[in-house]
């Protein structure tokens, strides 16, 4: 706890509580991400689900960096966003569990980029995973016990 | 048609209720965001394809999945159309929202130009070719649109009315 009040006391993550506009963009750039990141590794998903299918599915591998670049955005605003409420999130069980997802949704969209054929069920768990990142995060907002600032 | 006849749709038809259950809220809007997620994992990287990313890949194959960006698109406007009933003036008069739909009409136009000027030449593109330039722009203007869909989407739920904070206000 001694942490989480070093972290949320900084200078930094108190501008960004306090800026006007912080807050609302990193949310905005938390988004983006997410469009990027799943966007791409849902195509990947409805490839392995035979749509698209005259496309080899290691060609997919060329959206890569557009999935990279989407979860550098996402990453880097959802840690400033946790720097500014690092109680209110590492707290909450939902927290853990939405990482948990995210770690399955990135393992089993490279075992889909490395793959060959139709891998329907890896597919399926990825289009699943996405689903629990989007769930949990969104659930943040409802379910946090603990908040030290606002 | 006034606000207090959308809002009493609101109520009337239970969408204010379903929304306001514990789970309601939260569930429309995952389900909302989700969507997201489809429309980009079609249309958005369709655009990308267009615009020069993954050229390896042919432009057919991945056109043929803009069905589930419509599709998206639909769930999207289902979730939003519920959000609005709820409490249609925080939206009706929320610049943010009116910015949300004159983008959404702008990518629905561009689309139309799409498939009226481009589609054709687009499709025809193969693996490591360059779509035709009107194409490159059309999409360009698409991405464009939808990023621009969030941006004010994300706005709308921290300027709201009755705080007037645009020229038209």
């Amino acid at each position: 706890m001694d942490a989480i009040r070093w972290v949320q006391d900084l200078p930094f993550s108190t501008w960004i509580r306090e800026s006007s506009w912080a807050v609302f963009t990193f949310l905005i750039l938390h988004m983006w991400g997410l469009a990027l990141l799943v966007g791409g590794s849902a195509l990947v998903a409805l490839r392995n689900f035979g749509f698209a299918k005259t496309i080899e599915p290691a060609l997919f591998k060329r959206f890569t960096p557009v999935m990279w670049t989407g979860f550098v955005l996402a990453l880097i605003s959802g840690l400033l966003l946790l720097m500014a409420y690092p109680a209110k999130h590492l707290t909450n069980p939902v927290f853990a569990v939405k990482f948990a997802f995210l770690i399955a949704g990135a393992l089993l969209t490279r075992r889909l980029l490395n793959g060959s054929g139709s891998l329907r069920l890896t597919a399926a768990a990825v289009l699943l995973a996405w689903a629990g990142v989007i769930a949990c995060g969104d659930l943040l907002k409802y379910t946090n016990t603990v908040l030290l600032v606002y | 048609m006034d606000i207090e006849t959308i809002a009493q749709f609101g109520h009337d038809s239970g969408l204010y209720a379903l929304l306001h259950t514990k789970y309601g809220w939260p569930i429309a809007e995952i389900i909302h965001f989700m969507s997201v997620g489809v429309l980009f994992a079609s249309v958005g990287m369709l655009d990308l394809r267009l615009m020069g990313v993954a050229k390896a890949l042919p432009v057919r194959p991945l056109a043929r999945l803009v069905p589930f960006g419509v599709a998206a698109f639909i769930v999207n406007l289902a979730t939003g159309f519920a959000f609005f009933v709820n409490a249609p003036d925080q939206y009706a008069y929320n610049p943010a929202f009116q910015l949300k739909m004159a983008t959404i009409g702008i990518a629905g136009l561009n689309m139309i130009a799409f498939y009226a000027l481009a589609a054709k030449g687009a499709h025809a593109t193969g693996p490591g070719e360059d779509a035709p330039p009107i194409a490159r722009l059309i999409a360009g203007v698409s991405l464009a649109a939808w990023l621009t869909v969030i941006i004010f989407g994300r706005l709308l739920t921290y300027f709201r009315p009755p705080w007037h904070w645009c020229a038209w206000c």
